[in-house]
């Protein structure tokens, strides 16, 4: 959150103006990369480079695909080591407890992130503006494989793995596993449901097809209304309801 | 005194020593009504016009699905229809009702929407309260009401921007015509949605500024920082901009009690103490006729009145209460299964859930 990590790996959408003008700095190294902003940056970018307008190797265009790539690896890096750093330093109570409200609404937060700019905003988008939906990773084709991977992210923290229960230090502890820890055995079961019938749509994803991109869509909702209505006020979290 | 449980009553209850029928002003000589609303219906959301008159239940004459929530709308002299994307917001609509003609502008630089929208009177120019992405600082944004594009920006000199309000008179030294803005105050980031974040760097404000260059007249803060600022209705009769307020305090009790309402005429910017618990939100605002205001205390399940003056004079049940508006001297409230109005019996809302703001459409 402090580092704003998501902006700086992906942010969306790219801006292929700046970065034409940003590769025209021709920046030579890292610090340079620090004056270019971070709509022309991270991993949209890479994908603009590496497919979409594809660089030759040893020019100043490759350079600049090096150094974003570079750029990703680093914040991936500072990202695993302020993690293993938070394991190695377990929080007072009170930070404790702001930390899980954060948790639960980055959670939330990344949810939305799949169901709408990812699978059902450019359907909403092209429906309003006519041509074709414009989905993110379109371009190297790993828009299917990105969605998959970014709930598979979600569904691991969200439902325990079958007959496991998490040790204490060792393992995260899951969403539902929080449910039935405070005696929330029958909405515990709902989530585990609504997660198990949003996994079977996220696999039935097999290319950006309308029908099941709505589908799924739809029961990425019914989680999020979840979360919003009951989940949410069971764990004690506020999840922003206010307008 | 009032309780919690709304659904048990549906007549007006007057607190003991208070003013008689504060429910009774205006004229109820219009026996139908067209407001314009948003709502979720069977999992969808629209956006449409709605018949209200003295039949058991609000019927829907035109409607439009849209891609996600709206919160924020305004009717325009010609009925069109300007709708705001819920918090955070990603797209504009321009709908004109009896034609079904549709106008679309989707966000797409480094902004959210916020919720607000706000035409400019003499300009093909509208408002938006917007939040930038990258800072988290508020801004306003300045469109063409035709394409809904963008044509200039400036801060909102605070964090969540929300409603905003043309001045209609002058107060103090601020002139007619200045823009108000509503500044939530409360901290957000794009990565966690709509959760509220680091509350103790909660700054909201009310502020006062030239609605066409964002030049800042002044503006004012309410002493309790946990109290967001969010929306705002003018009363011509005391002269004053009435602010609905919703409470962050941390504890439960404190959120309770706190004030709903504050006001402002020109110099003092004050909350009116809650007397019994309002329980810290106040959903929607309109000035009440004959003057005072009307503030849906929608936690508490009522509508507050207040009277010329600000003390609170009552409480009218209403489950969920949210949506106010006030035209022709009359008002009108909606909460999450029925619809009132001075003189109406009560009218269904079957099927279907308002979302928070409603307009008088003829």
């Amino acid at each position: 959150m402090e580092r704003r990590s998501l902006r700086s790996i992906d942010f969306q959408p790219l801006r292929p103006d700046l970065l034409k003008r940003m590769m025209a700095r021709q920046p030579r190294n890292l610090d340079d990369m620090q004056r270019v902003g971070t709509p022309a940056k991270g991993l949209p970018a890479l994908e603009h480079l590496l497919w979409s307008a594809p660089v030759e190797p040893g020019t100043p265009g490759c350079t600049y695909a090096v150094l974003a790539a570079q750029e990703v690896q680093d914040e991936a890096n500072a990202l695993r080591d302020a993690f293993n750093a938070l394991a190695s330093a377990p929080l007072d109570a009170t930070d404790a407890g702001t930390a899980f409200a954060e948790f639960i609404n980055q959670w939330l937060g990344g949810l939305e992130r799949l169901r709408w700019p990812g699978l059902e905003k450019p359907l909403r988008e092209a429906q309003t503006r006519g041509g074709k939906p414009s989905f993110a990773r379109a371009a190297s084709g790993q828009t299917v494989a990105a969605w998959r991977a970014h709930w598979a992210a979600l569904r691991s923290l969200a439902v325990a793995e079958s007959g496991t229960n998490p040790v204490p230090g060792d393992a995260a502890v899951s969403i539902e596993t929080y449910l039935r820890g405070r005696g929330q055995v029958g909405l515990a079961e709902r989530w585990r449901e609504a997660v198990q019938k949003a996994d079977g749509a996220m696999q039935s994803l097999a290319s950006a097809d309308t029908a099941r991109v709505e589908s799924a869509s739809a029961d990425l909702k019914v989680l999020t209304a979840l979360m919003q209505n009951e989940v949410g006020a069971a764990l004690e979290v506020g999840i922003g309801d206010g307008d | 005194m009032v309780t919690d449980m709304p659904t048990r009553r549906d007549a007006l209850v007057l607190l003991s020593g208070l003013i008689a029928q504060p429910w009774a002003h205006g004229t109820v000589n219009s026996h139908q009504a067209r407001m314009v609303a948003s709502w979720t219906r069977e999992g969808r959301q629209e956006v449409g016009v709605l018949a209200l008159d003295r039949s058991e239940s609000v019927k829907v004459v035109r409607r439009l699905e849209l891609p996600t929530r709206a919160h924020g709308l305004s009717v325009g002299p010609d009925g069109t229809v300007l709708v705001a994307a819920r918090r955070p917001g990603d797209w504009l609509l321009k709908w004109h009702p009896a034609t079904g003609a549709s106008t679309w502008h989707w966000i797409d630089d480094d902004r959210q929407l916020n919720g607000h929208l706000m035409r400019l009177d003499d300009a093909n120019q509208v408002l938006t309260t917007e939040t930038d992405r990258s800072s988290g600082e508020g801004m306003i944004g300045l469109r063409r009401t035709d394409t809904l594009q963008k044509i200039g920006e400036w801060p909102s000199h605070g964090m969540d921007p929300h409603a905003m309000l043309l001045l209609s008179a002058q107060l103090g030294d601020i002139p007619a015509g200045a823009l108000m803005v509503a500044n939530g105050g409360i901290p957000t980031q794009s990565e966690t949605g709509r959760s509220h974040r680091q509350l103790d760097r909660m700054d909201p404000s009310l502020i006062a500024m030239d609605p066409r260059s964002g030049r800042v007249f002044d503006q004012w803060r309410l002493p309790d920082s946990r109290l967001s600022v969010r929306h705002l209705a003018f009363d011509p009769v005391t002269r004053r901009v009435g602010v609905a307020l919703q409470a962050e305090h941390d504890d439960n009790g404190s959120r309770m009690a706190a004030p709903i309402l504050a006001t402002w005429d020109g110099h003092q910017f004050s909350a009116v103490a809650s007397s019994g618990h309002s329980h810290g939100y106040g959903g929607d605002i309109c000035a009440r006729p004959g003057g005072g205001f009307l503030v849906s205390a929608t936690r508490a399940h009522q509508v507050v009145a207040t009277k010329p003056g600000s003390a609170l004079v009552d409480r009218l049940a209403l489950h969920d209460a949210c949506a106010l508006a006030m035209a022709r001297g009359q008002w009108w409230a909606a909460g999450a299964d029925h619809a009132r109005s001075a003189g109406h019996s009560r009218m269904g809302l079957a099927g279907f859930r308002l979302d928070n703001h409603w307009a008088w459409a003829s």
